[in-house]
């Protein structure tokens, strides 16, 4: 797990400086992303086919969520849309590869249980993805959108699911660092029960 | 606060992560190298034990076998 660190903290050193140039220039970095992909994906094992690229950005994406209001938080908030497509593109090897590895090799039906919350995770990943375009956001209501974005807490629990069940050294690390997003994830919500609560009685 | 709490976490987390897992390994990894800390995804799915005692008691079986 210390590359996912070592990936996280450099891609919130780039938020914090390079947060206007990133939003700024996010069709190339898309594109360029889709490259990068294409090309680890035809060759060997690697940091982007093992998913942990793509889980950096995604941790970005979720602690940047569970924040206090504040300059970080609104410096990782300018590119939180872009990491998602981002990390969205950096998973797709990670996901392909396993999955014509299981078909072809172990049978799609034969493959232990955390394989199967990746695959899960990558199809509630798609729309949400989809949706984190600017002009695809455009064309749906505001309302319909955060509904769609609530998805982004299955995800987060489906790729909890996968890499826990994976048991392998990292488990305990895995599961302290989601049950840290739960607790904070749900102080969060409750803090915001209670304020709406507060403002309907008064 | 809650912030500095958090980034106490994950410091935490981020210090076992790191005891856990030889810098080099995770840097070769980088580098595009595969090594013992980070390659053994694809054995999980295939249901290969990782250095476990069942590879272990495998060898002795053979060892035994050729005796």
């Amino acid at each position: 797990m210390s590359i996912i660190y070592i990936i996280t903290i450099s891609l919130v050193a780039l938020a914090i400086f390079f947060n206007k140039y990133i939003h700024k220039y996010n069709i190339y970095l898309y594109i360029l992303s889709i490259i990068v992909s294409i090309i680890l994906y035809s060759s060997e094992a690697n940091v982007v086919t093992f998913g942990y690229v793509g889980f950096s950005f995604m941790a970005v994406v979720m602690f940047t969520g569970v924040l206090e209001n504040g300059k970080l938080r609104r410096k990782l908030v300018t590119v939180r849309a872009e990491y998602a497509i981002i990390g969205f593109i950096l998973l797709l090897p990670h996901g392909i590869i396993y999955l014509v590895y299981v078909i072809e090799d172990v049978g799609f039906f034969n493959a232990p249980f955390h394989f199967y919350f990746g695959v899960l995770s990558l199809l509630v990943a798609t729309p949400l993805a989809i949706i984190s375009f600017p002009k695809i956001r455009k064309w749906i209501s505001y309302k319909k959108w955060k509904t769609i974005q609530r998805f982004s807490y299955l995800f987060f629990a489906l790729v909890a699911l996968h890499l826990i069940l994976l048991q392998n050294s990292r488990m305990w690390l895995y599961i302290a660092l989601f049950m840290t997003y739960t607790l904070f994830r749900s102080y969060m919500f409750i803090q915001k029960k209670v304020v709406t609560s507060t403002k309907i009685s008064s | 606060m809650k912030n500095k709490i958090l980034l106490l976490i994950l410091l935490i987390i981020g210090f076992f992560s790191f005891l856990k897992e030889p810098i080099s390994d995770t840097f070769d990894t980088i580098a595009g190298a595969t090594n013992q800390t980070y390659n053994v995804q694809i054995d999980g799915i295939a249901g290969a034990s990782e250095e476990d005692e069942e590879d272990e008691e495998e060898h002795e079986d053979y060892e035994e076998d050729e005796e």
